[in-house]
């Protein structure tokens, strides 16, 4: 599936609470699968698809790395 | 629940609240104080006294900041407080009375270089966006720090800030797909 890129891509705002909302639950590790997400929000589905999948990549390698070391944090990974 | 909340909370006489504070950020203060004791029975004794003081002064602490970056503030002035009074009484660090097993985080090298790998996975995730765009996409998607929040740490309009994550994702799901795509 190719993906345009988003530099000229201005999401509405309903849009941008349901990725929120996605986002939330997936934070939180609930995880539901994309697809089952979508059937719920079929009018954001398509624009949506690719931006769930990343927020899942890449929430999966940052449970990775909190798994192998459990003291991590973003803002020492920022160095902030 | 935030941690501004959970604070108010705190401070208006629910004390269960304070709870909350203590599971979000008891392991950050455990590995704070293990860093700059390498004890970990020290660090444990500290790590009760950090939450009594950070108890005792929660009145003081600022709401518009980090409340885990406040918390492991205490701890570092505890642990660095008992790191001096240590060395003056010349007591050798009590290495052998160490939990099997629980060793503090105090890598070598070789531990260290594996962890930066293991950290750059990540990062290289996000490393081609913009500065605002990773912070809010690690903070946003790997720490679940709410936008509002977000947006009182970045000084940026909470609409703004998920456009930046959304534009974010659709850049990282752009090169999951390979750099032809």
């Amino acid at each position: 599936m190719a993906v345009e890129c988003c530099a000229d891509y201005t999401p509405g705002d309903a849009e941008l609470e349901v990725m929120d909302e996605y986002v939330t639950l997936l934070c939180r590790g609930s995880e539901p699968e994309v697809e089952v997400f979508l059937q719920g929000h079929p009018e954001h589905a398509e624009s949506l698809r690719p931006v769930l999948e990343a927020a899942v990549a890449l929430n999966h390698a940052w449970r990775r790395l909190k798994a192998k070391y459990p003291d991590v944090t973003v803002r020492k990974l920022l160095k902030l | 629940m935030s941690d501004s909340e959970a604070v108010r909370g705190v401070l208006a006489g629910n004390l269960d609240l304070f709870a909350v504070l203590y599971e979000r950020y008891k392991d950050m203060v455990m590995a704070c104080l293990c860093r700059i004791l390498r004890n970990w029975t020290e660090a444990e004794e500290l790590a009760e006294q950090t939450w009594i003081c950070a108890y005792e002064k929660l009145s003081q602490y600022d709401q518009r900041r980090n409340f885990g970056f406040w918390v492991r503030g205490v701890a570092r002035k505890l642990g660095y407080a008992a790191l001096r009074y240590r060395k003056r009484q010349c007591r050798p660090i009590a290495l052998e009375v160490l939990p099997k097993g629980a060793e503090p985080s105090c890598p070598g090298p070789e531990e260290a270089h594996e962890r930066a790998q293991d950290e750059q996975v990540v990062l290289n995730m996000v490393a081609p966006l913009p500065k605002v765009q990773r912070v809010v996409m690690l903070f946003r998607g790997c720490e679940d720090m709410p936008f509002k929040e977000l947006a009182e740490l970045l000084g940026r309009d909470i609409t703004t800030l998920k456009s930046d994550y959304q534009r974010g994702l659709r850049e990282l799901r752009r090169r999951m797909e390979g750099p032809d795509s």
